[in-house]
C-alpha cells in the first residue's frame, strides 16, 4: 500500500492534523527532530507522545536544542501511557480530553501556538479499544479546527495494516513522508531533514546511481552543511563512493559534507580518499 | 598480476585445485540483477569457510567489484567460482568477453587509482587476472586466520617526554579499530603537538577496515601544526603488504619503537 505524500514534514502549518508515514525508526526520529527543530524556531509549544527509546539523546544527536527548550516549558516528552492510555485501554474520550487539556493550558502561556506529535505505536501493542483509533483521529481534527494547534500523527509503514492506515488517512488533511528517491526491498534513498542531507539505507550499487546522483544534487542546491546518512548502509560499491566523495568535494568553502558510517562503509571512503578533502568530514557511528 | 593473454578461457582458466577432495563452495552465474543475491552467496560462503567478519567484506566488495566490472564494461554475465584451498579462500570471476577486441590494455587494470579493480587489489591477498579477447578471468584469495585468534587484540598506551607509543598485538581489524580510535583520541587532545608511535612489532595482520583506521591516524596527526606519527617494528610480511598496496611511502617506517623514539626527540630538539 502507497500513500500519496502530497507533503514535506518542513510544510507543515497551523491547524493541520497531519498523517506521517515512515520506514525505520531512524526516519521517525529524523522527521521528529525536524517537525520539533521548526516549531521551537517559529515560537510553537512542542509535545511528542512517544515511547521510543532514548527520545531526548536521539533528538539532541540531530541538532534540536531539546534540553534548554524543556527547561522553559517549550518542549514535553510525554509517554504514551500518560496522555493516551489507561493502563493498555484506549478510550477515545480520554484520549481527546488529553488534547483539549493541552489546548486550554496554551490560552494561558506566551507561545504562539502548539505542535503535537504522536508516534502512533502504541496502537501496535495489545491495547483494548483500538477500534476507537479513527474516531478519534475524527475528533482530532474537529478539535484542530479554528485552533492554534497542529497535530502529527506517526504511523510505521511496514507495521500498520493496510486497512487500519487507509481508515486513519482521510481523517487527515495532510499526508507526510521523507521525499524518497529510491525504494525497493534492498535499498532506501531518501532526504534527510534534520541535520539536512541524504539518508541511504541498504545495499547501494551502480544501479541506484540515477537516484543517488539526483538526491545529492538536491541536497547540494540547498545552503549551509549537508550529512550523508549511512548508518544503516551495509554495502556500497566503489562507484557510489566515488560519487558522493566528488559530490562533497564539489561543495563550496566553508561548506561541509558530513558522512556518517559504520567503520566497514569509512573504510572504504578512507581508502578511496574521502580525507584527502577538506569539504568532507568522516564520522564512524558505532556498528549495529 | 599476470597479464597473459588465455587463448580459451575454458583451458587457460586458473581452476579450481583439480581434485575430487576441492570442490567449490560456490558456482554461480549471475547478471546485473543477480548482484545482490551474488553478494549474499558469497558473505555466507565465506564466513562458512572461516574467514572473520572484516575479511568477509573485503572479499564480498572485491567480488563486487569483479563481477560488476563484467557486467558493466562486459558481456553482461559471468559465473563465480568460490573455494577453500591451502587456508585460503579463493574466488573466481570469469566472463567470455564482449566480443571487443579485447577488455584494454590489461597492463592499465587495476592500476588507476581509486577504480574497482584498484580497490580490490588493496582488499584481497592475492590477485590474479587474465584478459583477452576470450574474456577476463580474475582470481582472488585471502588468507584465512588461525581457526582461534591466539591473542586477543591488546592496546598499551606508554607517555614519553617528546611522544607516546602506542603498542598493539592481535589483530588490527573491522571488530578491533573502534579500540584504537579511543586509544588515539586522548592523545590527540593532550599532547600538542601530537607525535605519535605506533608499535606494530607484536601485529598479527589487519584488514581493510585496520589499514584505513592507520591511514586515518595519519591523516588526523599530519593535519595539526607539527603532529607527526611513525609505524615502527612492522614484520616482514605485514611491510610487504604494505608496498604491495602501495601505501609503504606514505607512511613514516622505523625498524623498531626504540629507533622511532630516538627518531622523534631527535626531530623535536
Amino acid at each position: 500500500m502507497t500513500i500519496g505524500a502530497d507533503s514535506q514534514v518542513t510544510d507543515l502549518a497551523l491547524n493541520d492534523h497531519a498523517c506521517l508515514t515512515f520506514c525505520e525508526t531512524e526516519e521517525l526520529f529524523d522527521l521528529t527532530a525536524a517537525f520539533v527543530r521548526d516549531g521551537l524556531a517559529e515560537g510553537l509549544k512542542v509535545v511528542w507522545v512517544s515511547d521510543a527509546p532514548q527520545r531526548l539523546r536521539q533528538l539532541t544527536e540531530r541538532g534540536v536544542a531539546v534540553e534548554p527548550a524543556a527547561s522553559t516549558g517549550q518542549m514535553t516528552l510525554v509517554t504514551c501511557e500518560s496522555a493516551l492510555l489507561t493502563r493498555r485501554a484506549f478510550h477515545a474520550d480520554r484520549a481527546m480530553a488529553w488534547l483539549d487539556d493541552q489546548l486550554a493550558t496554551l490560552q494561558g502561556e506566551s507561545f504562539n501556538g502548539l505542535r503535537v506529535a504522536i508516534d502512533m505505536s502504541w496502537a501496535l501493542r495489545p491495547v483494548t479499544g483500538i477500534e476507537q483509533l479513527p474516531a478519534f483521529e475524527a475528533d482530532v481534527a474537529t478539535a484542530l479546527a479554528g485552533s492554534r494547534a497542529s497535530v502529527l500523527c506517526q504511523y510505521d509503514r511496514d507495521r500498520f495494516d493496510p486497512v487500519t492506515l487507509a481508515s486513519v488517512t482521510s481523517t487527515h488533511n495532510r499526508s507526510v513522508a521523507a521525499a524518497t528517491y529510491h525504494h525497493d526491498a534492498v535499498l532506501r534513498i531518501c532526504r534527510q531533514y534534520a541535520p539536512p542531507g541524504v539518508r541511504l539505507a541498504g545495499e547501494l550499487d551502480h544501479n541506484a546511481a540515477e537516484a543517488l546522483n539526483m538526491a545529492l544534487q538536491e541536497a547540494i542546491r540547498l545552503d549551509g552543511d549537508m550529512t550523508v546518512n549511512m548508518a544503516d548502509l551495509h554495502f556500497i560499491d566503489v562507484a557510489s563512493v566515488r560519487t558522493i566523495i566528488t559530490a562533497g568535494h564539489s561543495l563550496p568553502a566553508p561548506r561541509i559534507m558530513t558522512l556518517r558510517c559504520t567503520t566497514r562503509v569509512a573504510s572504504l571512503f578512507i581508502h578511496l580518499g574521502a580525507l584527502d578533502s577538506p569539504r568532507i568530514n568522516l564520522v564512524t557511528v558505532h556498528d549495529q | 598480476m599476470t597479464s597473459d593473454l588465455p587463448r580459451d578461457p575454458t583451458k587457460a582458466a586458473p581452476d579450481p585445485p583439480d581434485s575430487a577432495s576441492v570442490r567449490p563452495l560456490l558456482d554461480q552465474e549471475f547478471d546485473d540483477d543477480a548482484l545482490y543475491g551474488l553478494r549474499s552467496a558469497v558473505a555466507a560462503h565465506a564466513s562458512q569457510a572461516g574467514l572473520p567478519e572484516g575479511r568477509v567484506g573485503d572479499l564480498v566488495t572485491a567480488a563486487h567489484e569483479l563481477a560488476a566490472n563484467a557486467v558493466v564494461h562486459g558481456p553482461g554475465h559471468g559465473r563465480l567460482r568460490l573455494w577453500k584451498y591451502s587456508e585460503a579462500v579463493h574466488c573466481q570471476i570469469s566472463d567470455t568477453g564482449n566480443g571487443a577486441a579485447g577488455a584494454g590494455d590489461p597492463a592499465l587494470w587495476g592500476v588507476r587509482p581509486g577504480s574497482g579493480l584498484w580497490l580490490v587489489r588493496r582488499l584481497v591477498d592475492h590477485m590474479n587476472l587474465q584478459t583477452g579477447p576470450y574474456g577476463t578471468i580474475a582470481t582472488i584469495s585471502i588468507t584465512l586466520g588461525p581457526a582461534e585468534p591466539q591473542t586477543e587484540f591488546q592496546i598499551r598506551t606508554e607517555r614519553h617526554i617528546h611522544c607516546t607509543v602506542v603498542s598493539m598485538s592481535g589483530e588490527l581489524d573491522l571488530k578491533t579499530v573502534p579500540q584504537l580510535v579511543a586509544a588515539i583520541d586522548p592523545i590527540i587532545d593532550a599532547q600538542q603537538p601530537p607525535r605519535l608511535i605506533l608499535d606494530l612489532t607484536r601485529l598479527r595482520f589487519w584488514d581493510s577496515s585496520g589499514l584505513a583506521a592507520l591511514i586515518a591516524t595519519q591523516q588526523r596527526i599530519a593535519a595539526l601544526p607539527g603532529g607527526r606519527m611513525v609505524l615502527a617494528g612492522l614484520s616482514a610480511q605485514l611491510l610487504r603488504r604494505l608496498r604491495t598496496v602501495g601505501l609503504a611511502d606514505r607512511f613514516t617506517l622505523s625498524a623498531s619503537p626504540h629507533q622511532a623514539v630516538a627518531q622523534l626527540g631527535k626531530a623535536s630538539d
